[in-house]
């Protein structure tokens, strides 16, 4: 572990086990928790079932909580942490009062967190957040969340959002639910029945009402702006002024009013299919096309319909992280602005590395096992050609040896497709020969001609007195240990990290001190949660 | 029974093989297309499937070509209808229903019919498929329960009755391992399956698209399922060759590993050179026809039969093998 010792792991202590909880069982916890909440997706991998994965997930996250609060709150906003993680945490955090505890967080910290958390989500995640707050299991342990906290969170969410006029139009069904939650059915029947009378009208209790329910989480919107976006939610489609609103009411009729106002195509779908049949779909993604209307994420996903349709929707490869630009390539090929795309994020996620070697050899599995799940196809290999580019930025010298796979690439072996079988002991082998600093095998842990090979060699190659570090990365979660699969057994000297997202690998490093000196390696997770570049986390620091 | 026989070595015509990948008990030779194998006249099956009686299969082959159901086919279904399977193979056309009158229940006690839809196929294990070939042609729709009911104890399943799903339930997980650890090859168009060091199957598909959809059934339940068994025996893991290091250096290590991949390579020659030398007996009476092509019962020829199955011939070559332990 000396190589390491590059990693900017602060001494300063931040955070210390209560009780007589010991450093290495807080490190236990703190490393199941990492496992699952920086690879699970909760859905069927190769190996395990959707039911297991989410047990495993689910204890891992009590443990934590149990443990302490606040850590289990600064760990959340961890890179590489996945949204689903953080749903789940959220709704840890949301459904159980503080009562008093504080750790190194005060409640108002904590309260910073949460918000930042939510709004860095997507939003159809978010929204699912919020109909997922209503809504709690007992039995599997997942806290329901209808409080005051929750509330307000919500309503400064939504009402405070400059992106609210898209939301409703967009997520009307979803937004109505989430004041549902927060106002309850009756309340919202009493601001539905406000808003649809002149607001000069209103009596004193009517202003209270309104302003108690809306106009105090509107954050930097104007009052008009955001009473006109309820009422429209709330099913009153008279008297719009905000474009969007109109427009959406006007599509019914001609559908290029919606795609010049950039309603999103999918409301634009929605309406095309109940009042426009005759108008062919590839005609409506044109008109957004022209029209300016899809997002960066969204032109990455039209790319084969567009393709079939014969229209070009340009889009900008930089805007994507590189996992997402790998699954590209697969489904649509490799073109020169992807390479260099790919080219620049290897660069970006090196710099952000904490661990530096001069040359380091690479083993990376490209074999058939890499696919995926049907319900995650190729992932596993987009992770792991991601991870490669980064780690071949973070050396002097790359050895790189692949074992299986089949080179896309001509000339080169940027894109590799899962092929044949896995004889990752010959690749290690290989590699060592070079004599690197470092050996990094990328892998999903399944070896197979034969089994256990790698394992062997590792115990010659310690026997052998060579001692260089090597690290398996392995992107894909298999519940059974709730942890992921490594190659060898504890003590064979490789220490196997779960990632799912490379720029988040860091993390993994410093999982991998936790191991070692958990005190350290659990302050130094804090300190690089509670510092990192949200303005709110800077309050924090 | 048999007035013929075929050699291994006319079977395989045109098929090599690959690698050994060895995991826990079993072991997997893949089986590939040299250049001449493939018989694009058969697709994949490509099936809905239903049932209006107990022991009658409706199957609805949604592809354009003519396809091969293989022996042993089955459907555990979701919904709350009686799974059933199939003892012998079938040959259908393109867009052909054949309805299967000598079908079986796997779920003894569940009563139902199943909806047509597009279920998942499995392959019976390899312990139940000798049995429902032998019984292929009987009209009795219980007629595997014993024998399912004798696997699952012999397999540790918790309860007890001629429930096929129990085992499946039971280690769903060990089952969708063998999936990861036993990959697919490029041109790979069968395999041999060991248990043990034992052959306990060998397999081949007319393409390599066919066998792509064959090989998770067979790798999940009908060999998976011996892989559970033999290690709930408690019976050896796979025999491999370890590594035998005469020079303690890297070159050493490399060189010791290059030795033990000869050794392997050397083993699994020889394996497949004896298999190529058996021979099988043909049942006389072919199963079922579609245009040239015809699906046959095999054996190997003795009072006691090592293994048996079906294979379908076609102009003077075999594009499909199914054989299991007898």
């Amino acid at each position: 572990m000396t190589k390491l010792m590059t990693v900017t792991a602060d001494a300063a202590v931040l955070w210390k086990p209560k009780g007589t909880i010991t450093p290495k069982q807080a490190g236990e916890v703190v490393c199941s928790f990492l496992d699952t909440a920086s690879t699970s997706m909760g859905r069927a991998t190769h190996y395990n079932t959707r039911e297991e994965q989410q047990a495993a997930e689910l204890e891992a996250h009590a443990k934590l909580m149990s443990l302490d609060r606040d850590l289990y709150t600064a760990l959340l906003t961890l890179p590489g942490v996945l949204y689903r993680a953080q749903q789940l945490g959220l709704k840890n955090l949301l459904g159980t009062p503080r009562n008093g505890v504080e750790s190194f967080l005060t409640a108002d910290q904590e309260r910073l967190v949460l918000y930042h958390l939510i709004q860095s989500m997507e939003v159809p995640a978010m929204m699912r957040l919020f109909q997922a707050l209503q809504v709690g299991d007992e039995k599997l342990g997942i806290k329901r969340a209808n409080n005051n906290r929750t509330r307000k969170l919500i309503l400064r969410t939504l009402l405070g959002s400059p992106r609210l006029q898209l939301w409703v139009v967009k997520y009307r069904r979803k937004v109505l639910a989430a004041l549902k939650h927060a106002w309850g059915n009756r309340r919202v029947g009493v601001v539905r029945s406000i808003l649809s009378k002149d607001g000069r009208t209103w009596t004193k209790g009517e202003r209270k009402t309104v302003s108690q329910c809306i106009d105090r989480f509107k954050g930097e919107n104007s009052e008009k702006y955001v009473r006109e976006c309820v009422r429209f939610v709330l099913g009153d489609r008279d008297r719009l002024t905000l474009p969007m609103l109109k427009a959406f009411i006007a599509s019914k009729d001609d559908l290029e009013v919606g795609a010049k106002a950039r309603l999103p195509k999918e409301i634009l779908y929605g309406i095309r299919s109940n009042h426009h049949m005759t108008v062919p779909k590839e005609d409506v993604l044109k008109m957004v096309a022209e029209a300016g209307g899809l997002t960066e994420k969204t032109k990455m996903q039209v790319q084969r319909q567009a393709k079939k349709a014969g229209i070009e929707v340009e889009f900008d490869p930089n805007r994507y992280d590189a996992v997402r630009l790998y699954l590209y390539a697969f489904e649509m090929g490799l073109d020169e602005a992807i390479v260099d795309a790919l080219a620049t994020k290897a660069r970006q996620g090196a710099a952000k590395f904490p661990a530096r070697y001069g040359k380091v050899g690479m083993v990376v599995d490209g074999s058939f096992s890499m696919s995926g799940d049907k319900t995650q196809p190729l992932r596993p290999m987009a992770v792991v050609l991601s991870l490669r580019d980064m780690l071949r930025e973070t050396a002097g010298e790359a050895f790189v040896e692949y074992v299986g796979g089949a080179f896309e690439t001509e000339g080169g072996d940027t894109l590799v497709r899962p092929s044949g079988d896995t004889a990752l002991a010959d690749g290690l082998v290989k590699v060592l020969t070079n004599e690197p600093d470092a050996v990094y095998v990328l892998s999903d842990g399944y070896e197979n001609t034969p089994a256990g090979r790698f394992a062997e060699v590792m115990a010659h190659v310690r026997d052998l007195g060579i001692e260089t570090p090597i690290y398996h990365l392995n992107p894909v979660f298999a519940a059974e240990a709730t942890a992921v699969r490594s190659l060898c057994p504890e003590g064979v000297g490789v220490s196997t990290m779960p990632v799912k997202d490379p720029t988040a690998l860091g993390v993994s490093f410093l999982r991998a001190l936790i191991e070692t000196d958990p005190l350290r390696g659990i302050n130094s997770l804090v300190r690089l949660s509670l510092t990192g570049t949200p303005a709110e986390r800077k309050v924090l620091a | 029974m048999t007035n013929r026989t075929l050699s291994f070595e006319d079977i395989l015509y045109g098929v090599g093989h690959g690698r050994m990948q060895s995991v826990g008990h079993m072991g997997v030779v893949p089986l590939v297309d040299e250049g001449d194998a493939e018989d694009d006249y058969f697709e994949a099956p490509n099936l809905r499937v239903g049932n209006r009686n107990y022991g009658n299969v409706d199957l609805d082959h949604q592809g354009n070509g003519p396809t091969i159901v293989p022996p042993g086919a089955g459907w555990v279904v979701r919904q709350s209808a009686q799974d059933h399977a199939i003892g012998s193979g079938v040959l259908m056309r393109g867009g052909e229903h054949r309805n299967i009158d000598t079908a079986f229940c796997i779920e003894e006690s569940q009563g139902g019919y199943i909806s047509q839809g597009d279920h998942d196929m499995l392959v019976l294990p390899a312990a139940m498929r000798t049995q429902a070939l032998a019984m292929r042609n009987e009209r009795e729709f219980g007629k595997l329960w014993e024998s399912i009911r004798q696997f699952n104890r012999s397999c540790g399943v918790s309860q007890s009755g001629g429930h096929l799903v129990y085992f499946l339930r039971q280690f769903e997980k060990e089952l969708d391992e063998f999936v990861a650890e036993f990959e697919l090859v490029p041109r790979q168009v069968g395999a041999i399956i060991l248990i043990g060091g034992r052959v306990v199957g060998i397999e081949r598909a007319p393409t390599v698209a066919f066998w792509e959809r064959l090989w998770v059934p067979l790798v999940r339940v009908c060999y998976g399922s011996m892989a559970i068994q033999a290690a709930k025996l408690g019976l050896d893991p796979a025999p491999r060759v370890g590594l035998d290091l005469e020079n303690p250096s890297l070159d050493g290590l490399m060189a010791a590993m290059q030795r033990a991949n000869a050794r392997a390579e050397e083993n699994t020659n020889e394996l497949v050179t004896s298999i190529k030398g058996k021979l099988l007996g043909v049942s006389p009476t072919a199963e079922d026809r579609l245009d040239a092509a015809k699906l046959l019962t095999v054996a190997t020829p003795s009072q006691q039969p090592e293994f048996a199955g079906q294979l379908v011939e076609r102009e003077g070559r075999y594009p499909y093998l199914s054989l299991v332990t007898a």
